[in-house]
């Protein structure tokens, strides 16, 4: 694929010279294609790390015109804008979403984003409150998946931010460890219990959906600082989770030693 | 945090804060700079410098009328709030926002009189609820997030614009005020005036108070902090919703007629009297599906037929005498949910019937929202129909198991575990 790959980028890069040589770039519309043909040249160092991002790396990668648009004026206000990765990460109910929404910073860009000049550059605190785009690719960055923390020292002092982080670490360990007790109440309880597959499912489902709800709640309700996610969203449903685990593992027991298939 | 650092409120002798406490309760925790940089700075000094260092603040700070004040005073700058010297910087307390603010602080101030619940005495109730003192503190860190209303000025005014017109926005609100215990964002903006509200109001004009006539719909603060007062707990008569309460006491009464009044800025009174017997109606209710749930547990509790039993449960570190007379508590526990964790299944199925399912049916119906009140009653039926079908469950176990002569011993899957071990060690 990747000599093919590159055949096609060097076709491309040709095919869509004129465009790259014309100064001021023309409005558009373009597609991807074109887009990259030019952008290879004129900003290769944005490519790249597109590329080695999750957006560029994807199976179904997610390219220029998902968040630019296709017309160049303006795209990279359409980009800056919260809906544009809303739209895609699950709207606005989604926990990644609304813990952002809920958190201060995004009740700040709710409240004020429509009056901001979003033609801006992401960087500098030239926004009152970070957007989506703000700290995950700060400085025009186009990578994701990279340390934000730059992003918060824009307004904050690096001793809350190593403070507030060190906090989250140690609350995300704490709602680790709710996970580890779970999953070692199950191999414990497995061991002397013959469970069916049915039984084996439903305590996998249990210990699948702790996880993927209240401790990816916890996670995001550490990262984008929602207390609510954080706690009822978060550490309390954790508890909750955990001890059903264990009132489910306490119930099976129960049955198989009164003789229950 | 330095070792000396103690914790506050009722049972502060029996933990320590975390770290990031200094920045949710300043006043109680707040070290000052003791690295950095040293000397001590005027306003426009400071603003040079942090114009590159922190951007940010700055920037806000420019847009607010701090920095831009009304008339011939003069700028409130960077020392005036944090102080001038870079080793002894503080971060302000309501009472150094009040010596300003002085209308505002003091009727934040006198919110205390009327109780829970509060903004001013929020972290109290933080602090003095026994889980949070029980949990290990960087567990409960982020109830101080919220709770730390009570503390500091920018939960509602953030920093460093401090607007009047933010905090009118429903929004300003919602960080604290949304989730299962207190939908207030959802049932507001489920509501006629918050439909309105979504749909029209990024238009209107925030920088006007909070009086009769100036918005087509309330918003949070327009009926709770009415006229701008800056109290929210004059007019709660069904409070958190915890409890049921008697919503016609003589103090009650006099709630209702403040509510009636905030209404009619806009309707009938007799229309606002209508929706305050609606919501009474709703609660009532609520209660006669939570206290059959109650009864439910209370007869299981009688007959021990909870498990595990409340003394082969992990003890609340702070109840250390219940290894001596274990108990379950079933319901209201001091004015605090704390039976919502080291419970057996069913209790927390009750608990999240009460605390989540009846809170947000209350939410709904105060806010007005119905169609948020049917889905509220729904859930409660559903969950009193689980707790009913778990209660079976367990009679029908214990029955066989008496008749078995089989003893269900919990072993120590209740009471050993990464996490369990550490809220009982290090909490």
């Amino acid at each position: 694929m990747r000599p093919i790959g590159a055949l096609l980028g060097a076709i491309l890069l040709v095919a869509a010279a004129p465009a790259a040589r014309g100064g001021d770039a023309p409005a558009g519309r373009w597609s991807d294609l074109e887009c990259m043909g030019c952008h290879q040249q004129a900003t290769p160092e944005l490519t790249a790390a597109w590329r080695a991002g999750a957006h560029g790396g994807a199976a179904a990668a997610v390219r220029c015109i998902a968040c630019h648009g296709d017309r160049h004026p303006g795209s990279a206000v359409k980009a800056r804008r919260a809906a544009t990765c809303i739209g895609c990460h699950g709207g606005a109910g989604a926990p990644v979403a609304r813990s952002y929404l809920t958190s201060k910073h995004g009740v700040i860009a709710t409240i004020e984003g429509p009056r901001w000049d979003h033609a801006r550059p992401l960087s500098d605190g030239n926004y009152r409150a970070p957007n989506c785009a703000y700290c995950h690719f700060h400085q025009a960055g186009h990578g994701t998946g990279g340390d934000v923390a730059d992003a918060c020292l824009d307004c904050h002092s690096s001793r809350f931010t190593d403070v507030l982080s060190d906090a989250g670490r140690r609350g995300m360990a704490i709602g680790l460890a709710k996970v580890r007790e779970a999953e070692a109440a199950i191999a414990a309880r497995r061991e002397g219990m013959d469970l069916s597959d049915a039984e084996e499912a439903e305590l996998a489902a249990l210990l699948r959906a702790m996880r993927e709800g209240p401790l990816a709640g916890l996670r995001l309700g550490i990262v984008h600082q929602a207390p609510d996610f954080q706690w009822w969203l978060g550490q309390a449903a954790l508890d909750g989770a955990l001890l059903r685990i264990k009132a489910s593992l306490s119930r099976l027991r129960r049955r198989k030693a009164l003789g229950d298939p | 945090m330095a070792d000396e650092a103690k914790g506050i409120g009722l049972y502060g002798d029996s933990w320590r804060p975390d770290p990031v406490h200094e920045y949710w309760d300043p006043g109680a925790y707040h070290r000052p700079e003791r690295e950095l940089v040293e000397g001590r700075f005027a306003g426009a000094e400071c603003v040079e410098c942090h114009q590159g260092v922190t951007p940010g603040i700055v920037n806000g700070w420019r847009q607010s009328r701090h920095a831009k004040p009304a008339g011939a005073a003069a700028p409130v700058a960077c020392d005036g709030c944090h102080g001038g010297d870079h080793q002894a910087l503080r971060f302000p307390t309501p009472a150094d926002c009040g010596a300003c603010h002085d209308r505002q602080h003091g009727q934040f101030l006198e919110e205390r009189r009327y109780g829970f619940p509060s903004h001013a005495l929020a972290m109290e109730r933080a602090v003095d609820a026994k889980h949070f003192v029980d949990k290990p503190k960087a567990e409960v860190a982020s109830c101080l997030q919220c709770h730390s209303v009570a503390t500091k000025c920018d939960s509602c005014h953030t920093r460093h614009a401090f607007s009047a017109a933010e905090a009118r926005r429903p929004e300003a609100c919602i960080t604290c005020h949304s989730g299962p215990p207190h939908p207030d964002d959802e049932t507001y903006f489920a509501s006629a005036h918050g439909r309105r509200y979504l749909a029209e109001g990024a238009g209107w004009d925030w920088s006007k108070p909070l009086v009769k006539g100036n918005y087509p719909v309330p918003t949070c603060a327009y009926c709770h902090m009415r006229e701008g007062r800056h109290q929210v707990a004059d007019k709660a008569i069904w409070k958190f919703g915890i409890r049921e309460v008697n919503p016609r006491t003589a103090e009650n009464n006099v709630k209702r007629r403040r509510w009636i009044a905030v209404c009619a800025d806009c309707h009938e009174p007799d229309q606002a009297k209508a929706w305050l017997a609606g919501l009474d109606d709703e609660r009532k209710r609520a209660w006669a599906m939570l206290y059959e749930a109650e009864a439910i547990l209370r007869d299981l509790r009688g007959d021990d037929l909870l498990h595990p039993a409340p003394g082969a449960r992990p003890p609340y570190p702070l109840d250390w005498w219940e290894q001596y007379w274990p108990i379950a508590r079933i319901g209201f526990y001091e004015g605090q949910a704390s039976a919502f964790y080291n419970v057996s299944g069913i209790e927390r199925d009750y608990f999240e019937m009460w605390y989540f399912d009846g809170l947000g049916a209350y939410k709904a119906a105060a806010h007005g929202a119905p169609d948020a009140v049917r889905e509220g009653h729904d859930r409660l039926a559903r969950s009193l129909e689980r707790v009913r079908a778990e209660a079976a469950s367990l009679r029908a176990l214990g029955t066989a198991e008496r008749a078995a002569g089989v003893r269900a011993d919990p072993g120590p899957l209740w009471l050993r575990g990464p996490y369990t071990d550490l809220n009982r060690e290090r909490n």
